[in-house]
């Protein structure tokens, strides 16, 4: 009875008194904060090492999303410093190789350091497993459908079975330790393990960065999704496909096939494209251009050498954006000017540069003769020269005579002008014309008939050659009619009248002798022809009468 | 659709390996086995797929690992019907077995059926005996294939039951 009265007293004691100590405490542990918090800490530490003892896995996969984080940052910072510091070693090393890798990072915008790693990498993810920690069997899956592995279960059980042979040989002292990766060939196997589960990603080449952090990221989502599901698992695998686990692994498959080429695209510097794409418009142009010009210039070639007169000479031409060189050697001006004529009005033919050099080459030894031959020809038709010549190849004789040096003179300066002359040998003989001209008078007259002025001037232009210290000889002859004296008179005077003439008109300085005959020139008879037996006969000391008056 | 781990479990040379090879038609090759001490061979019955880890034999100089046997959901434990000392060391066995996995269910193999051989029927009932989850005795003969396909069926019903419970 009275136990059971203290039991009430107890309950309504209890019911009475608990608001009011519940406030006390309140208020004590809103004061006693600090105190209540030095109390409880040196219990914490036991507490949470008791619990890992008892619970160690559920503790792993509590922390598992946090700390894979937590040490997946810490990776990226350490890896990021482990990259600056290759940079750093590169940036020091200078070598072919070295530069091109320089030239190849700064073409695709990504560190050299990460060029370095991921030489000859191509990382591609064939298949995702996650895989029961004890017993091996695949939970869920996600296969590349190109490389598809016949025997998942095989694998994953074969894997669990190697990782927890390495697990236990390498642990020491109670710590445990986990296999990371399995490298075979270039491929490679990363495994992330949690507390009940673990996700072996068989990944062909090299891995990069990202994807080890994707692949930890999906691991900690699987954890903290699916954690308890997969703790609890018994061997019914019908709850994961249900759950759709496997939808949480595809997106890393996917990840990083096309992550990592959109990574490489977006670190693709801008440059890349612009710059091929310039070169190839300037290589179009270029070409465009070249062929414009080999078209131009077969046109003018063509041109050049169906001109007849042009066929012969080696003329070469340079065509540039229109503009047409022409060289080469021809004879004549005659040519370059053709060449210009014709290249000019060929269209797409924008300006001719004539670099044409004119040349004459009369080499031939036929040509060079015919050349003299009519040069002497030339010379001849004039008054005063009588030549002749022998040609023998580069070395000119040249006979015959010249009235005066001046003549001459003139005469060889025209072949020295020929080409293909190497010598002249000059043999001209010079000689003043020989004069002898007989001036007719009318019977009585002593004045000079317009004939006479005529064939005075005629001894007057071969008086032009005479040395002017050579005399000339004024004779008169008479036609015997009428007195002696007479005659004689008339004789003294048409002689003046001679004289006077040549003097005036031909302004000579040279000496006269006159002498006056009383008889006819020889062989004239003054009865059948007295008009030609009044003369004054003009003569010329020396000379040679080759002239024909 | 189930999948789960069996070991096998037993003494040197008592038979494991002939008698996973009998059963299954797929397997690893034995390399593996002698590298890092276990063979594994995939079998599906009924519905279930069972993963048989054929554990390298037990010898004094090489203990096993235990880690092998951890996640199993049952166990064939294996002797020498001829080898008196590999009977003995059934119940050792069975306790290693448990000691990984606790109240797993075992079926006990007798091999070597085939050859001649003076255990009876009460011998059997006292390794049943051994332990309360020891589910059935088996005289197998991995030579001649005698009751190798019941013991794994036997198995697989009883951990089926267990799963699907």
């Amino acid at each position: 009875m009275q136990d059971e009265s203290t039991q009430i007293e107890d309950s309504a004691l209890q019911d009475a008194l608990s608001p009011i100590v519940n406030a006390i405490i309140d208020s004590n542990y809103e004061s006693t904060k600090e105190q209540l918090t030095a109390h409880i800490a040196p219990l914490l530490g036991p507490a949470i090492k008791e619990q890992v003892k008892n619970q160690k896995d559920d503790v792993v996969d509590a922390l598992y999303p946090v700390i894979g984080n937590m040490i997946s940052r810490y990776v990226t910072k350490t890896l990021e410093e482990m990259l600056s510091n290759i940079n750093a070693q590169i940036q020091s090393g200078l070598s072919i190789k070295a530069l091109k890798r320089k030239v190849r990072a700064k073409m695709q915008g990504v560190s050299e350091a990460e060029l370095l790693l991921n030489e000859n990498a191509s990382s591609n993810i064939q298949a995702i497993f996650l895989i029961h920690k004890d017993t091996g069997i695949v939970l869920a899956q996600a296969q590349n459908p190109n490389h598809e592995i016949n025997d998942s279960d095989m694998l994953a059980s074969m894997m669990t079975a190697i990782r927890s042979f390495v697990n236990d040989w390498v642990s020491q002292d109670g710590e445990s330790k986990e296999l990371g990766e399995i490298d075979y060939s270039g491929n490679k196997i990363i495994i992330e393990a949690s507390a009940y589960s673990y996700l072996a990603v068989i990944v062909e080449g090299a891995a990069y960065r990202a994807t080890y952090e994707k692949i930890r990221d999906t691991l900690g989502n699987i954890v903290s999704l699916y954690g308890e599901n997969i703790r609890e698992f018994e061997g019914d695998l019908e709850v994961f496909s249900q759950l759709k686990v496997y939808e949480k692994l595809e997106p890393l498959l996917l990840h990083d096939n096309s992550a990592q080429t959109e990574d490489i695209k977006m670190k693709t510097h801008p440059l890349m494209y612009i710059v091929p794409l310039l070169l190839l418009s300037w290589w179009g142009f270029i070409m465009y251009k070249s062929y414009m010009n080999e078209t131009l210039k077969e046109k003018v070639n063509t041109l050049l050498y169906k001109t007849a007169s042009l066929t012969s000479y080696r003329l070469d031409t340079k065509v540039e954006d229109g503009v047409v060189t022409l060289s080469g050697e021809v004879p004549f001006s005659y040519h370059k000017q053709l060449a210009t004529k014709l290249i000019t009005n060929v269209r797409d033919v924008v300006s001719v540069d004539n670099q044409i050099i004119v040349v004459p080459t009369l080499s031939d030894p036929v040509q060079i003769d015919a050349h003299i031959a009519y040069l002497i020809m030339g010379l001849n038709a004039q008054s005063g020269l009588n030549l002749q010549y022998t040609y023998d190849y580069e070395n000119l004789k040249v006979l015959g005579t010249a009235w005066s040096e001046e003549l001459k003179k003139k005469a060889l300066e025209s072949f020295a002008k020929v080409k293909g002359i190497t010598t002249i040998r000059d043999e001209i003989v010079v000689k003043p014309p020989l004069i002898s001209k007989n001036i007719y008078f009318d019977r009585g007259f002593t004045s000079l008939s317009i004939e006479a002025q005529s064939s005075l001037i005629k001894v007057l232009t071969l008086l032009k050659y005479a040395d002017k210290n050579t005399v000339i000889h004024l004779t008169s002859y008479t036609d015997l009619i009428g007195n002696t004296q007479d005659n004689t008179n008339l004789s003294t005077k048409r002689i003046a009248s001679v004289e006077k003439f040549l003097k005036e008109q031909g302004k000579i300085s040279n000496k006269f002798v006159f002498s006056e005959k009383d008889t006819p020139p020889e062989g004239i008879d003054p009865i059948k022809e007295p008009q030609k037996a009044r003369c004054v006969r003009i003569t010329y000391e020396k000379g040679e009468n080759n002239a024909s008056l | 659709m189930l999948a789960y781990k069996v070991v096998m479990v037993g003494d040197f040379g008592v038979g494991k390996t002939s008698l996973v090879k009998r059963f299954v038609d797929n397997s690893f090759s034995e390399e593996y086995l002698s590298t890092i001490g276990v063979s594994i061979s995939k079998k599906a019955i009924n519905d279930s797929t069972l993963m048989l880890w054929d554990i390298e034999g037990h010898t004094e100089f090489k203990p096993i690992f235990k880690q092998y046997l951890s996640g199993a959901k049952g166990f064939i434990v294996v002797a020498d019907i001829n080898r008196q000392n590999t009977i003995e060391s059934i119940q050792r066995h069975i306790e290693l077995c448990h000691s990984s996995v606790k109240n797993a269910p075992i079926c006990i193999a007798l091999n070597k059926s085939d050859i001649h051989h003076t255990l009876d029927e009460n011998d059997m009932q006292k390794l049943k005996e051994l332990s309360e989850f020891v589910v059935e005795v088996y005289k197998t003969s991995a030579k001649e294939g005698s009751a190798v396909a019941d013991i794994f069926n036997e198995l697989d019903e009883h951990i089926s039951k267990s799963i699907k419970k």
